[in-house]
């Protein structure tokens, strides 16, 4: 294991893949303590490394923020990176900044279409067919349906506690071409608004996402990327210190 | 308290003995990380922020504590005139903070004792900032980004940097470099926008 201390300062963020997966497990705390204090020990002799360490945990973060960790990363992550606040920042940081791009990626195509002159009217036109294309999924939607025009788009769904999967329940329609599905929780008054660990499952699949429920505008919130979302019956468990505080159900149509 | 990546302000979180200390001056101290004074707090920025995430990855509830505590020790002891030896000052920093976590020690296990303490403040924040504030702000600072920058970032957050890098006849390397210099390039503008909204 002295890969670490022979290797020479690599251009980063450039690593082997050897090398990233290294630090992968350095970051998912999957490293014994004489492998961890190898790292350290480069981390000494070519300081730069640690721009190559945290450029690989940009990466991890992005890729988790989009769902795109192997599932058995995504269980260490969520142990490692879920329960540190400091982590935890990083991760929101990064969910924010996605939006955020996708927000400005949107606006920018507007302007370009503008700029083309097609012309408010024919743009009017476009925005009515769209909005009748939209309207039978609004409606058959449980729930306020929102469409955010961009690279990400997401759609916000209302649960609510007490809705039993045997029951009715709640039935939610993804349209096509939406990235994430934003689920705005209803507490009740005697559950807390706070940050809450998220585990969404199916009956084959009990925790087949986790992630977090986070307080936005006097809402709790979770963000989901659609791709997870089959259709199916679902569970939306809250855990407070591995402790069940509620369950949401709700089933996707397709 | 979560970790605030942009509460240092420099130059105050230096160690206040070093501000006032009559052997060598502030800018006699930076003058180790880099003989030009602007480069040098640039520096001393950077290596602030790389010792916090150091011990962030070492699960610590306090990394910007020990940041300062590094940067602390390692100027007093320049101070009473010890030398670096390792080819890089940064080296020398990193080396303190390895050595601080060696004296709390099974440090691997410290960050969970509070987690649940500080989860239950509520939602996470960076800059201290609500959700829409955080949007607005990342947006102005986005658009400070070249064109092309901002295309290949958006490429990035969507998984799609790989074909952004064919599509534009550049290598996977090259990309990967490139991200690294847009992302390094948004942190100075985010720092640079909180600290005119601090000022």
């Amino acid at each position: 294991m002295n890969r670490f201390m022979k290797r020479e300062p690599q251009a980063e963020p450039n690593a082997s893949p050897e090398v990233r997966k290294q630090v992968i497990r350095y970051l998912l705390d999957e490293m014994g303590d004489a492998e961890r204090a190898l790292l350290d020990d480069r981390l000494i002799s070519t300081p730069e490394f640690s721009d190559t360490i945290a450029s690989i945990e940009d990466d991890l973060i992005t890729q988790y923020v989009r769902g795109d960790l192997e599932p058995r990363q995504v269980a260490r992550f969520n142990e490692v990176y879920l329960t540190s606040p400091a982590k935890l920042v990083r991760v929101e940081k990064v969910r924010a900044l996605r939006r955020a791009v996708g927000e400005i990626s949107a606006e920018r195509k507007l302007h370009a279409v503008r700029s083309l002159q097609i012309g408010t009217s024919i743009a009017a036109v476009a925005a009515v067919v769209v909005a009748a294309a939209l309207w039978p999924l609004w409606r058959r939607s449980p729930s306020n349906h929102l469409m955010e025009p961009g690279k990400i788009s997401y759609a916000s769904f209302s649960l609510e506690p007490g809705i039993t999967r045997s029951g009715e329940g709640a039935q939610i329609t993804l349209p096509p071409g939406v990235d994430e599905a934003h689920f705005e929780l209803v507490l009740p008054n005697a559950v807390a608004l706070q940050t809450y660990q998220a585990i969404l499952g199916t009956p084959e699949r009990p925790a087949a996402w986790t992630g977090v429920a986070a307080p936005r505008d006097a809402h709790l919130v979770a963000v989901v990327p659609v791709k997870i979302l089959s259709a199916g019956d679902y569970t939306l468990e809250l855990q407070r210190s591995g402790e069940e505080v509620m369950t949401f159900y709700f089933r996707v149509a397709k | 308290m979560a970790s605030d990546e942009n509460s240092y302000a420099f130059p105050d979180n230096m160690p206040e003995e070093e501000l006032n200390s009559p052997a060598l001056s502030q800018k006699e101290l930076l003058a180790i990380l880099d003989s030009d004074p602007g480069r040098a707090e640039e520096k001393y920025r950077e290596l602030y922020q790389k010792l916090i995430r150091y011990f962030e990855w070492s699960r610590q509830t306090d990394p910007e504590d020990l940041a300062q505590e590094t940067l602390k020790r390692g100027f007093d002891r320049l101070q009473e005139g010890q030398k670096i030896t390792v080819g890089e000052p940064a080296g020398y920093f990193f080396g303190i903070a390895r050595n601080l976590l060696r004296e709390r020690g099974h440090f691997r296990k410290m960050e969970e004792l509070d987690d649940h303490q500080q989860l239950s403040r509520g939602q996470p924040l960076f800059l201290g900032l609500d959700t829409s504030e955080q949007l607005i702000f990342l947006k102005e600072c986005l658009r400070k980004l070249p064109r092309d920058d901002f295309n290949l970032l958006s490429a990035y957050l969507e998984g799609e940097a790989e074909a952004w890098g064919k599509k534009a006849g550049v290598s996977p390397g090259t990309v990967r470099m490139r991200i690294h210099r847009i992302r390094k390039r948004l942190e100075v503008l985010m720092n640079f926008r909180a600290d005119a909204r601090n000022s």
